[in-house]
């Protein structure tokens, strides 16, 4: 019998999230905060050749503190890219909180031994969600797409209390012939560990 | 980290055809009336369908290369499967300069950024240069000039879509820019012309073209460029070939008069004012079909009116294009690999009536299958894309007469993601017909000349 692993959508567990938020004991309290990118689009300058010294296009949203009083640390971290670009490979995403802590989402994707030449990341970097893969560099577009696991761990931003603040999107472009446009972003904080709740496996 | 693979397919592989060009550069021998690889003031990318629905379906991309020491602009205009121009914008290319458009991008709203300062120059490269016009940033529905926007309107992403899928554009007064083949992906062709400053004009406007280069476009002989068709139904599927490449000389008597068959004569009255050489009306294609490949052979055709300006059109379904279209044919005639010969709708014999005429190229760009055409799974076939005579109905009366300016490529699959495009060989070039008469072959040669002559097919 083959099993078919279920992947619900962002926006599905976000919905399913919310409505697990109402069978929550009584007396807990939880949230979640999120901020849309409101100055998108924005171009991605094209690296150069000297790879030292990459193009950056910095894009900020201003989340709003939140506390997930009760039910922390909070649950879920996601970061919802739409990026335009002929070259994935050429990109580093970091991202960039108020206190300047910086979490790097992906990192120059390799194709064996190369670097990813397939084009744009239409995805969501999340942390503490069961699901998640590590990005791989694909043939088709978007080279980057679903649930990803981003390169460098996001407990910190999921481990305490959500700082308000300019929280910012950092996109390196590290090559030359290839730019780009970030079409939206946005960042989101649940306090429910959601991906746990819906991790399972369904038969065909 | 190494550079990558998909690119080093997608443009790197394309540059493949323009390395006799780089390699000889300075030493390549221009010819007027031949389709030679070598620098020149238009570049022709003759085809390209990006699907709007699916983006592992058909997409395109070109490059655009300048030559030159100098700085140098260049107008990019969008044309639509029946010839209409629906969008322009420019590009700046430092010396030795190239820069990619990827056709996907344009149509999500992204146009290439380029300007003064955008790249390091290099030794071989002259100073910036700031041109006239080009800090304005003008945007206009149908036409942009640098700086360009961030991104599109919603109402250009919008007329781009409908405009090259055969929909009615807000944009053109709701009517249709090209014809409707019932699915969303976006046909046409596209053409890179050097300019000498940034507009949002476009090759049909008045003023866009003066003798001699004084106009809005140039005449100096220095872009190249390649283009790569692509799908991705699975592995990634490329074809690749150079742009092609139009020369303008302002002092050829095939390119400077009124009256001559020149590239875009078509959209300025046939006043010779664009000095650009015309393509082929006949061609030669090899059709090297083989069981042994998946996929058939296909015929890119690019073909022009014959001195008659394609303009948007009322239709609600974008269905029925005016009376310039079906374009028709003189001859379509096939050889199998033993010489045996079969001639695209041909008259039975007598007294059973001729059949209706079958046009299958009918628009100003297509992609069709060989095999839709003939009943040889290999050979060769002569293409006369001129108007009248042979299976085709009447030419009517245009500045051309018969006379029909075309451009034929090939693409057949080899292996399992390469499906390159050659250009056919041209057997008559338009001037030399429109100078010497409608049978007339390039260099005397009589076995060409009996293809295309319509008293032997």
């Amino acid at each position: 019998m083959n099993a078919k692993r279920f992947r619900a959508t962002p926006a599905l567990r976000r919905m399913l999230a919310s409505a697990a938020l109402a069978i929550l004991p009584f007396g807990l309290q939880a949230s979640s905060v999120s901020a849309l990118c409101t100055t998108c689009p924005v171009r991605v300058p094209d690296g150069g050749a000297a790879a030292a010294s990459p193009q950056l296009a910095t894009v900020a949203v201003n989340l709003p503190a939140a506390s997930c009083a009760g039910s922390a640390p909070a649950g879920g971290v996601e970061v919802q890219v739409d990026l335009l670009h002929n070259h994935v490979g050429d990109l580093r995403l970091r991202l960039i909180a108020p206190d300047t802590t910086a979490y790097t989402l992906i990192d120059r994707l390799p194709d064996g031994s190369l670097s990813c030449g397939s084009e744009d990341i239409v995805g969501s970097f999340v942390g503490g969600v069961a699901g998640a893969t590590a990005p791989s560099c694909q043939v088709r577009i978007p080279a980057v797409a679903g649930l990803v696991q981003p390169a460098s761990s996001l407990d910190g931003v999921a481990a305490a209390a959500v700082p308000g603040g300019t929280w910012s999107l950092e996109i390196g472009d590290h090559a030359d012939a290839g730019e780009g446009l970030l079409r939206s972003w946005r960042l989101s904080v649940y306090c429910v560990r959601y991906g746990l709740i819906f991790s399972g496996d369904f038969e065909d | 980290m190494p550079r990558l693979p998909l690119r080093r397919r997608l443009l790197a592989g394309a540059l493949v055809p323009l390395l006799g060009l780089v390699g000889g550069m300075g030493s390549a021998q221009a010819e007027i009336g031949v389709p030679d690889t070598v620098p020149a003031a238009t570049l022709l990318l003759p085809y390209f369908a990006v699907d709007l629905g699916n983006p592992n379906g058909a997409q395109a991309r070109f490059s655009v290369i300048n030559t030159a020491a100098a700085p140098r602009l260049a107008k990019v205009t969008l044309w639509s499967n029946l010839g209409v121009p629906t969008f322009s914008f420019d590009l700046y290319l430092e010396g030795r300069d190239t820069v990619q458009v990827d056709l996907r991008q344009v149509f999500a709203g992204m146009l290439p950024q380029t300007g003064p300062g955008r790249v390091t120059l290099g030794s071989q490269s002259d100073p910036s240069v700031a041109f006239a016009g080009c800090t304005a940033g003008a945007n206009q529905a149908l036409g942009v000039s640098l700086p360009v926007p961030v991104r599109l309107s919603d109402a250009q992403i919008a007329h781009l879509a409908a405009a090259h899928t055969g929909r009615q554009s807000a944009s053109l007064s709701n009517q249709c820019a090209g014809v409707n083949l019932g699915d969303r992906v976006a046909r046409g062709y596209a053409t890179v012309d050097v300019v000498n400053e940034c507009t949002v004009s476009n090759p049909t406007i008045a003023g866009y073209f003066a003798a001699g280069g004084t106009g809005v476009a140039g005449n100096a002989n220095v872009l190249a460029g390649t283009f790569t068709l692509s799908e991705r139904p699975g592995e990634l599927i490329i074809s690749s070939a150079a742009l092609v490449h139009i020369e303008a000389n302002d002092s050829d008597p095939r390119t400077s008069g009124s009256g001559d068959y020149t590239f875009y004569s078509s959209y300025n009255a046939a006043d010779g004012s664009d000095n650009r050489e015309g393509l082929g009306g006949v061609w030669q294609a090899p059709l090297p079909g083989s069981p042994l490949l998946s996929a058939g052979t296909d015929l890119l055709v690019w073909r022009d009116a014959g001195g008659r300006a394609p303009v948007p059109f009322a239709s609600t379904s974008c269905t029925a294009p005016s009376s310039l279209f079906p374009l028709q044919q003189t001859a379509l005639r096939f050889f199998d690999e033993a010489e045996q010969t079969f001639l695209f709708n041909a008259p039975p014999p007598a007294p059973n009536p001729p059949p209706p005429p079958v046009f299958p190229f009918p628009y100003a760009t297509q992609m069709v299958e060989a095999s839709s055409l003939s009943p040889f799974a290999a050979g060769w076939a002569v293409l006369n894309l001129n108007a009248g005579g042979g299976t085709g109905a009447p030419g009517g009366v245009t500045p051309m007469g018969p006379i029909r300016q075309s451009l034929v490529m090939v693409r057949s699959a080899q292996g399992t993601n390469a499906s390159p495009l050659r250009l056919a060989v041209q057997a008559a070039n338009v001037a030399q017909q429109k100078d010497n008469g409608p049978n007339s072959c390039s260099g005397g040669n009589t076995s060409s000349c009996m293809a295309f002559s319509p008293g032997n097919f």
